[in-house]
C-alpha cells in the first residue's frame, strides 16, 4: 500500500489575514510574533551574535504583521538579566544590532516592537543576588537571593526602562513593550506574594501597580506616540500561595490601560507557579476565557493573546468572535517558521505543529541555548550543515523505517532531490511514536499530528514509502545495486534474550502492546518490567484503562530516560493513579506466576498475569552487518544508533537527510 | 463539627515528639549530607505573607548519626538567618500532620498538600549546591518536582 495524497485545503482563514491598524499604523494581518526569542545565542555582555541575527531573519521573514524582539534587559548592571545570553538595551553601543534587526522586521511590511524584559525575582543571573520589592525567598532553585528595592532603586529602575525604550525608538523599532507578567519585575511589584512593602509602592492593589504607572509614564515621557504594549497576567497561577487573584489581575489591566497602555498582551502564569500553564497537559485554547473576559472589560484595548494556543484555526475563530484582536504566537512559530504562511496559503496539512514539549524553554533555564524538538533546523540558521541544498549527486536513496527519524532523513534528502523509497515493516508510517502516542495521557493529538506532517510530507515529495515490508539481507542481496544509499533507522527494541524468562511465561512486549498489536483481557493484573518511557507511558494508559498495574525498575527512581521536564508529569501519573511500583530491584525470574525480584531484603514474587517487558531497550542494529557488503553507503540513524527522545531522533534523522 | 484547634506552639515546641517522627523517616532523608538543614516554619492558615514572616522556625539537622532537632528566632526579612537550605512554609494542619507522621505518610502526604497550596518549599541555597548535597535526590524521593513551566 502506498501513501495516499491529503488533498484537503486548510480552511481560509480570513480574519487572521485581514488588515487592520493599531494606533497610526497599518498591520499587514492580525498575527503578532510573540518574544518567544530569548535564544541564549548570544554573548554574556548582552551583545548580539550572528546566530542570533540569522534567526532574527527567520523570525522577521514568518509573515506576522507585528514582531515582538526578544527581551532585553535594560540596567548596566544585569540585576534584569534572566538569561546567560539574555541581549542588553542600556547603551548606545547596542544600537547597531538592533538596527538590523528593525530593519529586518520592516524589510518585510511588519510592525517592530522592541521588549523590555527586567526578570526582578528571576534576574541577577551573574550577580548572585536579585532585586524585588521584599525579600521572598525563592521556590525555584534556579534563581538567586532576593535583596529588597529601595526607593532610590526604583527611581533609578524607571530611568532605565525609558532610557533602553528610548533606545530601541532610535534603532527603529516603531514601539516598546514591557514584561509585567510571569514572575518578572513588574509582576512582583503587584504581586501580594512578592510585594510586602509598607511604604507608598506596597499594600493595596493600587499601591502595588505604582511602579508598574510611574514606569508607563517614564516610558511615555522618552517614546512620544510610539505605542506602548504591556505584558499582563490573566491569571498568575500564585494565588494559592497568596499571589494575585485573577480579579486583581482584571483590576490591574484597567489600571495599566488608565495608566496610558496602547496594548494588552495578555499571558499566563509565572515561571514558578504550582500549576502548568503552557506544556502538553494543558489542552490548546484553555486559557481563551481569560481573554474573552479583558476583551469584555477592555473593549477598546487592542488585546493580543495567543498562550498554549497553537492552532490558527481556532485563533482566527476567536478572532472571529471578537475574544481577542492579535493572535501572538511563539512556541508555535519555533516549530514551524512557515505557520503563518501555510495557514494563509491554506496548506496548514504541511505545518509541523509546537507539542508543547519544552524543550526549548527549559534549556534556557540550563543556561542551554534552546532546540526545538520538532524544528532541527532552529538557531542553525546560518550553518550550510542544517541547510537543505540541492544535492551535488542525485543517489537513490533507501530507508529502512517509517519513524520520526528515518521520515526526517527521507524527507530532507528528497527535497535536495535524491529519489527516496522508504520500507517500513507495519502498514503505517510513525513507527514508535504512533504507540506512544496511542498511550499518551496528555494530549495525544500533539504526537499524532507529528505523524500525519510525516504522511503528507512522503506524498509532497514524492517519497515512495512500501508498508509491510521488512528488508532482509537476502532482500537486498536481490536488490543489489538499486539503491546507492540506505539509512537504518529500524528503531529501538526490547532485548527480550537478556531477560530471564521460564518457558511458562506469558511475557508481551511494551512496543507491540503500545501499537495495540496485542490486545489484554480485562481484569488482568499486569506487571510492567521498566519504568522508563515506554513502561510508564504504558502502565498510566492501562492503568487508566482499568487494569491492575505494578511497575518494576532495577533503577532506584522511575523515568530514567525521560527527558526532564515531562519526569515530573510521569511521577503525577503514577501517583495520581495509584500504579504500584516497585524499585530498585533486580529481575530474578519471569514465569507464569509473575516476576520473581531481589533486593537487600531478599527474593519474592510480584504476582501478575500479563507481564509486559519494557526494558532493557536497545538499538535494533540487526541490519548493520550485512548490509555493509551490499551498498555504497550505509548510514544510521535514531534509536537504531542510540536510543534516545524524540527530539535527537528528528535531529538525526534530519542532520544525516541534509548532508547524504 | 467544629473545626479542631490546633495548637502550633505546643506541637513546634514538642522537641521528643519530632525526634521521634524524624527517628522514624530513614530512608526520606538519607540522600543529604550530614550538615544539612531543613526549616519548617508554621505559618497559621497563611494570612500572613511570606515576607513579613518572623517567630521560631523548627529545623531538621542532618548529622553523621541521625538527624536532630533545632529552634532558630529570626525577624522578619531575615529567613537567612535560619542558616536553613530548604525551608517548608506550611499552614498549620500539616505542621500537625508532620509532627504524627510515618516516613509513609510523609512520602504521601508532601506533595498533596504542596498541591493543594498548603506547603510552600523555598530553596534557600544555590542549584548546584542542592545538587551535591543530595537535597534534589531528597525531593525526588518524597516526590515534589520542581515546577514552574519548564520544570
Ligand atoms: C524559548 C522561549 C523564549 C521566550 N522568550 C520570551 C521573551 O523574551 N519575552 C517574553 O515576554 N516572553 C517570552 N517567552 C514566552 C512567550 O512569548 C509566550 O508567552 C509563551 O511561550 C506562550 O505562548 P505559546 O504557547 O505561543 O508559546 C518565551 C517563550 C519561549 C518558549
Ligand atoms: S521545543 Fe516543544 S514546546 Fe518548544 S517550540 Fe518546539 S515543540 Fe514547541
Amino acid at each position: 500500500m502506498d501513501a495516499q495524497p491529503n488533498e484537503t485545503q486548510s480552511p481560509e482563514l480570513t480574519k487572521l489575514f485581514e488588515e487592520t491598524t493599531f494606533g497610526k499604523y497599518k498591520i499587514t494581518n492580525r498575527v503578532k510574533y510573540g518574544a518567544c526569542c530569548v535564544s541564549n545565542f548570544n554573548n554574556t555582555d548582552g551583545s548580539i551574535t550572528p546566530r542570533e541575527l540569522a534567526r532574527t531573519k527567520v523570525i522577521a521573514e514568518t509573515g506576522c504583521g507585528i514582531i515582538t524582539n526578544q527581551g532585553a534587559y535594560p540596567d548596566p548592571l544585569g540585576e534584569g538579566k534572566a538569561y546567560y545570553t539574555q541581549i542588553a538595551l542600556y547603551d548606545e553601543k547596542f544600537i547597531p544590532q538592533f538596527e538590523t534587526i528593525a530593519q529586518y522586521i520592516h524589510d518585510n511590511n511588519a510592525l517592530a516592537i522592541q521588549q523590555i524584559l527586567h526578570a526582578g525575582r528571576y534576574g541577577g543571573i551573574d550577580l548572585g543576588y536579585c532585586v524585588q520589592p521584599s525579600v521572598v525567598p525563592q521556590t525555584l532553585p534556579h534563581f538567586r537571593p532576593p535583596r529588597e528595592m529601595t526607593k532610590e532603586d526604583i527611581r533609578e529602575c524607571i530611568a532605565h526602562h525609558a532610557h533602553s525604550s528610548a533606545l530601541a525608538i532610535r534603532a527603529g523599532f516603531d514601539g516598546v513593550e514591557i514584561t509585567s507578567f510571569m514572575g518578572y519585575l513588574l509582576a512582583n511589584f503587584l504581586s501580594s506574594f512578592t510585594n510586602q512593602r509598607t511604604d507608598e509602592y506596597g499594600g493595596s492593589v493600587e499601591n502595588r501597580a505604582r511602579f508598574l504607572v510611574e514606569l508607563i509614564d517614564g516610558i511615555k515621557q522618552e517614546i512620544g506616540d510610539h505605542p506602548l504594549a504591556i505584558r499582563l497576567n490573566g491569571a498568575e497561577l500564585m494565588d494559592q500561595w497568596g499571589g494575585n487573584t485573577v480579579d486583581e489581575c482584571f483590576e490591574i489591566m484597567h489600571i495599566a490601560a488608565d495608566a496610558g497602555m496602547d496594548m494588552l498582551s495578555l499571558t499566563v502564569g509565572w515561571q514558578e507557579a504550582p500549576e502548568s500553564s503552557i506544556g502538553r497537559d494543558v489542552p490548546p485554547g484553555h486559557w481563551n476565557y481569560l481573554a474573552r473576559r479583558a476583551k469584555k472589560e477592555l473593549p477598546d484595548m487592542p488585546l493580543a493573546f495567543g498562550g498554549r494556543l497553537p492552532d490558527p484555526v481556532m485563533a482566527n475563530e476567536c478572532i472571529e468572535n471578537g475574544d481577542f484582536d492579535f493572535w501572538e504566537v511563539c512556541r508555535p512559530l519555533l516549530a514551524d517558521p512557515e505557520l503563518v504562511h501555510k495557514a494563509k496559503e491554506r496548506r496548514l496539512h504541511e505545518a509541523k505543529v509546537c507539542i508543547g514539549s519544552l524543550n526549548c524553554l527549559s534549556r534556557l533555564f540550563r543556561d542551554l541555548p534552546y532546540t526545538c524538538t520538532v524544528n532541527p533546523a532552529l538557531g542553525h540558521e546560518y550553518e550550510p550543515e542544517y541547510n537543505i541544498t540541492p544535492a551535488v549527486t542525485v543517489k537513490r536513496v533507501m530507508v529502512v523505517g517509517a519513524g520520526p527519524s528515518g521520515m526526517e532523513a527521507a524527507i530532507a534528502a528528497s527535497q535536495r532531490g535524491h529519489k527516496v523509497t522508504v520500507f517500513e515493516k507495519s502498514d503505517v508510517i510513525g513507527g514508535a511514536l504512533r504507540g506512544y502516542a496511542a498511550n499518551d495521557l496528555a494530549h495525544p493529538e500533539d504526537l499524532e499530528q507529528i505523524v500525519s506532517y510525516y504522511e503528507v510530507m512522503a506524498v509532497k515529495h514524492n517519497i515512495e514509502v512500501k508498508f509491510n515490508i521488512a528488508p532482509t539481507p537476502k532482500m537486498m542481496r536481490s536488490m543489489l545495486h538499486e539503491y546507492d544509499a540506505v539509512i537504518l533507522a529500524t528503531g529501538a527494541m526490547v532485548d527480550m534474550a537478556s531477560l530471564p524468562i521460564s518457558d511458562d511465561a506469558n511475557l508481551l512486549d511494551a512496543f507491540d502492546v503500545a501499537k495495540g498489536k496485542v490486545e489484554i483481557e480485562k481484569g488482568k493484573s499486569i506487571a510492567v518490567v521498566g519504568g522508563g518511557k515506554i513502561g510508564l507511558t504504558l502502565a498510566e494508559s492501562l492503568k487508566d484503562k482499568g487494569h491492575e498495574v505494578i511497575i518494576i525498575d532495577e533503577h532506584k527512581r522511575l523515568g530514567h530516560d525521560v527527558a526532564p521536564t515531562w519526569k515530573w508529569r510521569h511521577t503525577s501519573w503514577v501517583k495520581e493513579l495509584s500504579i504500584e511500583t516497585v524499585t530498585g530491584v533486580k529481575v530474578k525470574d519471569i514465569s507464569a506466576a509473575g516476576v520473581t525480584v531481589l533486593d537487600a531484603d531478599g527474593e519474592r514474587l510480584v504476582e501478575a498475569n500479563v507481564i509486559i517487558a519494557a526494558s532493557p531497550i536497545r538499538a535494533n542494529q540487526e541490519l548493520f552487518q550485512d548490509f555493509q557488503w551490499m551498498v555504497d553507503e550505509l548510514h544510521g540513524t535514531g534509536d537504531a544508533m542510540v536510543p534516545g527522545d524524540l527530539t535527537l531522533a528528528i535531529l538525526n534523522g534530519y542532520r544525516l537527510g541534509c548532508r547524504i | 463539627m467544629d473545626a479542631q484547634i490546633i495548637d502550633t506552639e505546643a506541637i513546634l515546641a514538642d522537641r521528643d515528639g519530632w525526634q521521634k517522627m524524624l527517628n522514624g523517616c530513614p530512608k526520606a532523608f538519607s540522600t543529604i549530607d550530614p550538615g544539612g538543614r531543613i526549616g519548617i516554619f508554621a505559618n497559621g492558615d497563611f494570612s500572613t505573607s511570606i515576607a513579613n514572616l518572623d517567630g521560631t522556625m523548627l529545623v531538621w539537622d542532618i548529622a553523621e548519626d541521625g538527624i536532630g532537632v533545632d529552634y532558630v528566632r529570626f525577624k522578619r526579612q531575615h529567613f537567612h538567618r535560619a542558616n536553613v537550605d530548604l525551608l517548608f512554609v506550611v499552614d498549620d494542619d500539616t505542621l500537625q500532620m508532620l509532627h504524627g507522621a510515618t516516613e509513609e505518610v510523609l512520602i504521601e502526604e508532601l506533595v498533596k498538600r504542596a498541591n493543594h497550596g498548603q506547603i510552600i518549599l523555598f530553596f534557600m541555597i544555590g542549584r548546584d549546591d542542592l545538587e551535591d548535597y543530595g537535597y534534589f535526590d531528597f525531593l525526588e524521593v518524597v516526590g515534589l518536582s520542581f515546577l514552574g513551566p519548564c520544570r
